[in-house]
């Protein structure tokens, strides 16, 4: 309940600042920020939305969905919702990631829906001015290209975007697994 | 005000709520009356006139005009009957039953803000209103509209009223206020009131009447107008009016004056007064909404008091959302609790004696709430059943039927989940019976020596676990041959095959079979018996039909009591544990080798006393490894899927039988094939519940990409499936709990359960 007055707390936070055409105008510096939290996988770091966080926990048990692409870490139990976990370095093609009690699963909210993603450890969390966000460049059929949604540099280290509506909602269209079903949006 | 519009729609969402409790209360009653006009309940008369004045209040709040204008001459007639100026028959009954469809319907209307065209309900408006209204002249009995209006005194008088309350007036739900403010409206009103009686503040009981009045009253009006005023409250004062002239002026000395709109004797008493009024006119009154003030007029007031009071209503209004959250909040204590639980296993044994006491309570305390919170989602299937009468009564006149409905049962209660999908196919079936299940016309009954009446019966009832809902009519009963015919001809069989009279009736359930001759708007719009089916199993029920020719034809609906918990069967399949539905678990058992065959494309049947019954390899279908592949070695639960064939399917052994509780798979991720929920263990582990016809409609898949087989063969295990899956690797190790003592591996042919 906590976490989500928090959350509640959060977003008005989000409403006020991006609504450009309310009296928030007078404050674009304000306005022009975003904070991120960054985690690792491998060498690389990685930020999500400060907003989308739901909660960090460390990686416990799952159990595996049959069928399911390899990324696809199963299911755990997240205090009575059944929550599916992704492995963030096998989705981005790199293999799996051999989990311990020192891997960490971000809980973050994607439209509706609650997911978890396996990374190596949370490094930190940062203040963004959008003007510093910049674009990913044009590579080759990267997958990196299409799942994120900017890059940025911090003290010499790169930190890439994740835009996890992306990464997570639409992973059933590589695998066709679910392409059968009619998303109700 | 936004927020003002806000609260009007809620109000109004509960308003509509209410009516449709209300008119199923109506419906209920009605229909006593339609199979007993004789002998009326006058107490249903009261009920029926109180649901309609209930609706009209409402309405009236929210200027629902329509609405409000029909239920006036509605409420008005059924007020005549009550005071039984008119008799009832059989005639007067079917109007009532038509008067409350179009109350349905303007209901309806009214909901989705629309307005129904006038002459679709005039005339039974006009019947009503000739009722109601038009024998008024010839009708004896006072009237206190049409006596206030021919009075025959004119010209103004002075009434000197003094009014002194009992202690008791104001704990029979009077108020004097209303009194004053409705002589106030009869003309030039003077009031004193004396306060003598006034105790102490610490002597003071709140509910009583201390204050007395005296009233100077210059009117047109007459005696009995004033008289009218005070009618209900009588008994419970003194009361004197005299007349004097008009310019008498007789002076209290020993009084003050005391402004009508604040009068300070209401005030004090005016909080604890306000509950018990409410409650006492709630149930007359428009519906208890809290902020709009109720409709009628407040001299109304005692009036509703005064009559006959309405059953007390001993229940509460809950969102099912708070329902929702308590029962999800039980289910993570009883997981939590069988955690602990096992935890108690590991401690030293002297403290484990100690705390398996008090395990052992708190697992009773834990079973018993959920079970008390399992029963506030039950509701009785009434009000399922309720809207069933009008559809019949439609049906039967659109087809040029006579039928007649008998319900019993309907008390019979079941989740509320289940309740919610239960109206369509129960609908559905109806339409069956009365479109398909009875013979054309009355005539055609009476051609086959059976009354012309047909009757349909639907009743439900509880059975071992589950809810047995049976829609059973007097009929034609199936046609056989021209099922069969029927069947042959769509391809749904094959011309040579021979079937028991069973399986031919079975067919009628069967995808894309219609047998009526021609489409009518009423049943056969290209959707049968197998959506009805569909729909059923899908709630984890079943249905089946019996029938015999010429004697009529019985539909029973088996359905689980909740569709929140499920009784389960724990599976273990390599490290892998899987929830089978114990009501689909015919029997379990372990093949012998003999009994093993295989087909040629490549599918492993197990003969079973004679029957040759499919393997569904888990294993494979699911790549789990390490999974006991040879099914002498493993066991075979044998489950029945859609349309009653059975499967067996391949497990390495079984954990023991659970109740779980069902949570969705979907909301957060999509849905897998072969499996239809999941669920948590004592071990805070997901489990999966499978989904016995989709692991077999995915066997049936693998069997047509491959017909090589594996019996001894490991290896192909894994590229049978599509490329994107992987093995199930469990990549920490966990401890491995069992949830239940584990069965015998020894067991042969282990009875599991036997289905009834």
């Amino acid at each position: 309940m906590q976490n989500n007055s928090l959350v509640a707390q959060e977003n008005k936070a989000v409403t006020s600042t991006t609504d450009a055409d309310g009296t928030e105008l007078a404050l674009p510096e304000d306005s022009g920020q975003e904070q991120f939290i960054t985690f690792t996988v491998g060498e690389q770091e990685y930020g999500v939305d400060i907003m989308s966080v739901r909660e960090i926990k460390g990686w416990t048990e799952t159990t595996l969905l049959p069928n399911t692409p390899d990324y696809m870490r199963g299911v755990l139990n997240l205090r009575g919702v059944i929550v599916p976990i992704f492995d963030l370095r096998c989705r981005f093609g790199l293999g799996e990631t051999e989990a311990t009690n020192l891997h960490v699963i971000v809980i973050i909210a994607v439209k509706d829906r609650m997911v978890g993603i396996l990374v190596d450890t949370v490094s930190d969390i940062l203040t963004i001015s959008n003007s510093d966000i910049r674009d990913v460049p044009k590579m080759e059929t990267l997958i990196e290209e299409e799942y994120l949604s900017g890059l940025v540099t911090i003290e010499g280290r790169m930190v890439a975007l994740l835009n996890q509506e992306r990464l997570f909602d639409t992973q059933a269209i590589e695998t066709g697994i679910s392409a059968s079903l009619t998303e109700e949006t | 005000m936004s927020t003002n519009d806000f609260d009007l729609d809620q109000f109004k969402a509960t308003y509509f709520e209410e009516c449709a409790e209300l008119l199923i209360d109506a419906e209920t009653r009605l229909a006593d009356l339609q199979h007993n006009p004789e002998n009326v309940d006058a107490e249903d008369l009261n009920a029926i006139f109180r649901v309609v004045h209930s609706v009209k209040g409402g309405a009236g709040a929210f200027s629902f005009d329509q609405l409000v204008g029909f239920a006036h001459i509605y409420e008005a007639l059924l007020d005549r009957m009550r005071q039984g100026q008119i008799q009832i028959t059989e005639e007067i009954v079917s109007l009532l039953l038509t008067a409350n469809d179009i109350l349905t319907n303007l209901i309806q209307a009214a909901q989705d803000g629309i307005s129904v065209p006038e002459e679709d309900f005039v005339d039974v408006k006009n019947k009503l209103n000739l009722l109601a209204f038009g024998e008024d002249d010839s009708s004896p009995v006072e009237d206190t509209e049409t006596t206030a209006t021919s009075d025959p005194d004119k010209g103004l008088k002075k009434y000197l009223i003094s009014f002194i309350p009992k202690p008791e007036l104001l704990q029979h739900a009077n108020e004097p206020l209303l009194l004053v403010r409705e002589m106030k409206g009869l003309g030039d009103l003077t009031t004193t009131v004396n306060t003598d009686r006034l105790p102490n503040i610490q002597k003071l009981v709140s509910d009583e009447a201390y204050f007395s009045w005296n009233f100077e009253l210059v009117s047109e009006c007459s005696l009995n107008d004033v008289e009218e005023v005070f009618e209900f409250v009588t008994e419970d004062c003194e009361l004197e009016i005299t007349i004097a002239s008009p310019d008498d002026t007789s002076d209290q000395a020993d009084t003050q004056e005391v402004s009508e709109t604040s009068p300070p004797q209401t005030s004090a008493p005016e909080k604890s007064l306000e509950t018990t009024k409410e409650q006492a006119v709630a149930a007359m009154q428009a519906p208890t909404i809290p902020s709009p003030p109720p409709p009628a007029a407040p001299g109304q007031a005692p009036a509703a008091a005064a009559s006959p009071a309405a059953p007390r209503v001993s229940s509460i209004r809950v969102d099912l959302d708070r329902v929702d959250r308590l029962v999800n909040m039980v289910g993570e204590l009883v997981i939590t609790q069988a955690m602990l639980r096992q935890q108690v296993d590991n401690l030293p044994p002297e403290l484990a004696a100690f705390m398996a006491k008090g395990f052992e309570d708190l697992g009773m305390h834990t079973r018993e709430i959920q079970e008390s919170v399992m029963a506030v989602r039950m509701q009785p299937v009434k009000s399922v059943f309720a809207r069933i009468p009008r559809l019949v009564r439609e049906l039967a006149a659109k087809l040029g039927k006579k039928v007649e409905l008998e319900t019993s049962g309907e008390h019979t209660e079941v989740d509320k989940t289940v309740i919610e999908q239960l109206s369509d196919p129960l609908i559905h079936m109806i339409r069956n019976s009365l479109d398909h299940g009875i013979e054309e016309t009355p005539e055609d009954r009476i051609k086959v020596g059976k009354p012309e009446l047909a009757i349909v019966n639907l009743s439900a009832e509880h059975r071992s676990g589950r809810i047995h809902i049976i829609v059973t009519d007097d009929g034609r009963g199936i046609n056989r041959e021209r099922v069969k015919s029927k069947a042959i001809e769509k391809g749904i069989i094959s011309a040579d095959e021979h079937l028991s009279d069973e399986a031919i009736d079975d067919l009628i359930f069967s995808p894309g079979f219609s047998t009526a001759e021609e489409v009518t708007d009423v049943s056969g719009r290209g959707v049968g018996m197998d959506v009805v089916r569909r729909n059923i199993s899908n709630l984890g029920g079943r249905i089946s039909v019996q029938s015999r020719p010429g004697k009529g034809t019985k539909f029973v609906m088996s359905l689980p009591l909740t569709l929140a918990v499920l009784d389960g069967m724990v599976v273990a399949v390599g490290k892998e544990k899987f929830i089978i539905s114990l009501t689909s678990i015919i029997e379990s058992l372990r093949p012998a080798k003999t009994e093993l065959h295989k087909l040629s494309n490549g599918a492993d049947v197990v003969s079973l006393r004679g029957e040759y019954i499919r393997l569904v390899r888990l294993h494979r279908l699911f790549n789990i490894p390490n999974a006991q592949k040879d099914p002498s070695k493993a066991l075979v639960v044998v489950v029945e899927i859609e349309g009653g064939k059975q499967v067996g399917i391949l497990v390495d052994e079984l954990l023991g039988q659970q109740q779980v509780v069902i949570k969705s798979l979907e909301e957060n991720y999509d849905p897998v094939d072969g499996i239809s929920a999941a669920t948590i263990l004592g071990n805070g582990m997901v489990a999966l519940i499978l989904d016995v016809d989709g692991l077999d409609a995915m066997a049936r898949q693998v069997n047509h990409r491959s017909d090589r087989n594996d019996l001894e063969n490991e290896n192909t295990d894994t590229t049978l499936l599509s490329e994107n899956s992987k093995s199930l690797i469990q990549t920490a190790d966990i401890s491995e709990e069992k949830v239940d003592i584990p069965l015998s591996k020894e067991t042969q042919n282990l009875e599991v359960m036997e289905q009834n």
